[in-house]
C-alpha cells in the first residue's frame, strides 16, 4: 500500500492542467496510490491524481458507502475522463481534502455521461457531483472557482472527517 | 391618486446589539416612510445598514432626522446619516460577471484587483472578502466581486487583465458570467 500525502492549496500542483495518458500508457502507481490514499481518509469519496502530486488525468471515485448516494457505479478509477453530456443543475455542499478547512455550495449538473479509457457510463446525483468535482481537479479547478457567493455559500469547518 | 413621495437614504454603523432594526424601522414607520431597498450585515460584531426609503412628499424631514438621531444615540450607534436620494430610479449598472480571487493572504490583493478593474472602467457592484484561517496552514484570502463591464470591453479582455493580477500577486483569479436563470 502506498498512501501518499494529500496536497493542500496553495500547492501549485492543484492549479495546473494535468496531461492525458497516451494510448496504451500504463497509469503506473498513480491509480493504485489514489485508491490507497482515498481509503486512508474515512469519508473520502473521491480523489484526483494531482491531489497526490501525480500530474496525469486519473480520478478515483467511490460513493457506494456514502449515505447521500442514491445510486452508484461502485469503485471507479477513470483514466482520461471526459464529460460528454451534462443535464440538470443543483446546488449542494462540497468539501475537499485539499482545502480542508472550508466547505461550499456549488452548482453542478445532476446527470452526466462520462467517457474514460475503456468505459462509458451514466451517473447521477451525489456520484455525478463527485465525478465532476474530481475531473475539475485535472484542469486545476477547485470548488472555490465555482462558488457563486462568498457571503452565503462558503463555510468554515472545524474538522475534515 | 398616488401620493407623491420623495426618496431618502439612511446609512448607519455601530456595534451590533439586538434592537437596532426594530428601533430604526419604528422611527420610519412613525413618519410614514416606506422602507424599500435595504442591506444590513454584521462583520465580526460590527453592524452596518443601508436603506432606501420612500417618504411622503410633505414629510417633516427635520423631525425625521431628529428622531433618527435620538434613536442612534439610544442605540449607541457610531454614525447615522440621512440623505436625499437624487434619482431613485437610477439603479446603477447591472452586474454581468463574477470575479473570484483567492490565495495565501498578503497585503495588496484587493487593491491590485480593484485597480485593474478601475483602469478598465469596470464597476464593482458587490464585493465580499473573507480571511479564512487554517489551524496548520497558510491563511486563505478570498475576494468575490460582482462587476459590470463598460461597453466595448469584452470578457476575454478583462480575463487577460485579471490574469496579470493573478500572476503578479500569486493568487488565483477566475471570471465567470453570472447565472441568469429564468425559472
Amino acid at each position: 500500500v502506498a498512501v501518499r500525502p494529500v496536497l493542500r492549496y496553495p500547492n501549485r500542483a492543484l492549479k495546473e492542467v494535468c496531461r492525458a495518458l497516451a494510448d496504451g500508457e500504463e497509469p503506473g502507481d498513480a491509480a493504485a496510490d489514489l485508491l490507497d490514499t482515498m481509503s486512508a481518509h474515512p469519508g473520502c469519496v473521491g480523489l484526483a491524481a494531482p491531489q497526490i502530486g501525480a500530474m496525469v488525468r486519473i480520478v478515483a471515485v467511490d460513493v457506494s458507502e456514502h449515505p447521500k448516494a442514491e445510486s452508484s457505479n461502485g469503485r471507479l478509477v477513470l483514466v482520461n475522463p471526459v464529460v460528454v453530456r451534462e443535464d440538470g443543475a443543483d446546488v449542494a455542499r462540497e468539501g475537499c481534502l485539499s482545502i480542508p478547512h472550508l466547505t461550499a455550495n456549488v452548482r453542478r449538473a445532476t446527470t452526466i455521461e462520462v467517457e474514460a479509457q475503456g468505459t462509458r457510463f451514466r451517473s447521477s446525483g451525489f456520484e455525478a457531483r463527485c465525478v465532476l468535482h474530481e475531473i475539475d481537479h485535472l484542469d486545476g479547478l477547485l470548488f472555490l472557482d465555482r462558488v457563486d457567493s462568498l457571503s452565503t455559500d462558503v463555510f468554515r469547518r472545524k474538522n475534515y472527517r | 391618486m398616488l401620493a407623491r413621495v420623495r426618496h431618502l437614504a439612511v446609512s448607519a454603523i455601530g456595534r451590533d446589539r439586538p434592537g437596532i432594526v426594530a428601533e430604526i424601522s419604528g422611527v420610519l414607520l412613525r413618519h410614514e416612510a416606506n422602507l424599500e431597498d435595504s442591506q444590513m450585515t454584521i462583520l465580526r460584531g460590527h453592524f452596518a445598514m443601508m436603506l432606501v426609503l420612500a417618504a411622503p412628499d410633505d414629510v417633516d424631514r427635520e423631525a425625521l432626522a431628529a428622531d433618527l438621531d435620538t434613536a442612534a444615540t439610544a442605540l449607541e450607534l457610531e454614525a447615522l446619516a440621512l440623505r436625499d436620494l437624487g434619482d431613485p430610479s437610477a439603479s446603477g449598472p447591472e452586474p454581468s460577471h463574477m470575479v473570484t480571487v483567492y490565495g495565501v493572504d498578503h497585503p495588496g490583493i484587493v487593491h491590485a484587483a480593484a485597480t485593474a478593474l478601475a483602469e478598465r472602467s469596470v464597476d464593482i457592484t458587490d464585493l465580499n472578502t473573507r480571511l479564512l484561517e487554517d489551524d496548520d496552514g497558510d491563511p486563505l484570502y478570498v475576494l468575490m466581486m460582482e462587476v459590470a463591464l463598460p461597453p466595448g470591453l469584452t470578457p476575454d479582455e478583462l480575463e487577460q487583465e485579471l490574469g496579470g493580477v493573478g500572476r503578479a500577486e500569486g493568487v488565483e483569479v477566475t471570471l465567470r458570467e453570472l447565472e441568469q436563470d429564468a425559472l
